[in-house]
């Protein structure tokens, strides 16, 4: 197995930015990220791949929205003071249409943000996804299209501007 | 009738999304050395196997001696307690023996004397 620090190095930034996406939480996102790193430590051998840390990751983050008790006050901290999920861009077209997008993917169920975070931007495919959130490669299609027509529609007054 | 088609997402705006990929937010890069450190403390260490090792089969010998202590000295206990109630029971059956005659004369003086029995309405 690779040492620990190059294989951070290499899943850290995943890790995070899936952990975030899912919670909006920058804390959580770090609790998970520590998590999945001691439990990779502890694990006896192997070659961890990105999918399997993703998947713990997701595991996680849903064990980690499972164990909120006030969904309510969840929903209005994000609706009040939205983590970044997208790094701070000097130029304010690009800060706008971050903003934007953060803000509209907040508007799909976990399980929908999921699936579009792994196929848009981890480049994981449709069967990886089923296996990893343990349900069917057209179910996972199914939601990742109807996420994206969720966002364009939400995004569409931008998307026009941008386009 | 056909049933409306599900709608699909403009791939312009596919591609669009995918390019916000290496603008996704980072770990702060001073969590790294914190992290590593966590982990590396609680990962199993080669020496401490040999020691837990040792642990285990030292622990589980004391356990099953301790164990044998304590059923020992469990079944001791039972059997003096149940030589006790032995000897208790074969007390009171003596005792239950010795009492039978003078219980069965008293009951025959109660019956002579009293006016109730019948040998008192007897002239």
């Amino acid at each position: 197995m690779p040492d620990l620090a190059s294989l951070y190095d290499l899943h850290a930034g995943a890790v995070y930015a899936f952990a975030l996406n899912l919670l909006r939480d920058d804390w959580e996102a770090k609790d998970i990220l520590h998590s999945v790193f001691v439990r990779l430590a502890r694990s006896s051998g192997g070659h961890p791949t990105r999918s399997g840390l993703l998947k713990l990751t997701h595991w996680l983050a849903l064990d980690c929205l499972r164990q909120q008790k006030s969904r309510a006050s969840r929903e209005t901290r994000w609706n009040t003071e939205s983590q970044p999920l997208f790094t701070p861009s000097a130029d304010p077209d690009t800060a706008l249409f971050d903003d934007a997008l953060a803000a509209a993917l907040l508007i799909l169920p976990v399980e929908q943000r999921a699936v579009v975070h792994l196929h848009l931007w981890e480049n994981t495919s449709f069967d990886a996804i089923g296996e990893m959130l343990g349900i069917s490669r057209n179910t996972a299609a199914s939601r990742y299209r109807l996420a994206l027509v969720k966002l364009q529609d939400h995004l569409r007054p931008l998307y026009n501007e941008i386009r | 009738m056909n049933p409306s088609p599900e709608p699909e997402p403009d791939p312009d705006f596919e591609s669009l999304l995918r390019r916000q990929a290496p603008r996704l937010a980072a770990p702060d890069p001073s969590w790294r050395e914190d992290i590593l450190q966590a982990a590396l403390t609680s990962s199993p260490q080669p020496v401490s196997s040999d020691r837990r090792r040792f642990f285990y089969r030292w622990g589980s010998l004391a356990a099953c001696w301790a164990a044998t202590l304590l059923l020992n000295w469990s079944a001791e206990r039972e059997t003096k307690r149940f030589s006790h109630y032995a000897n208790a029971q074969a007390i009171s059956v003596v005792m239950s023996s010795w009492d039978q005659p003078v219980l069965m004369a008293a009951a025959a003086a109660r019956q002579l004397k009293s006016p109730l029995s019948p040998s008192a309405w007897t002239p």
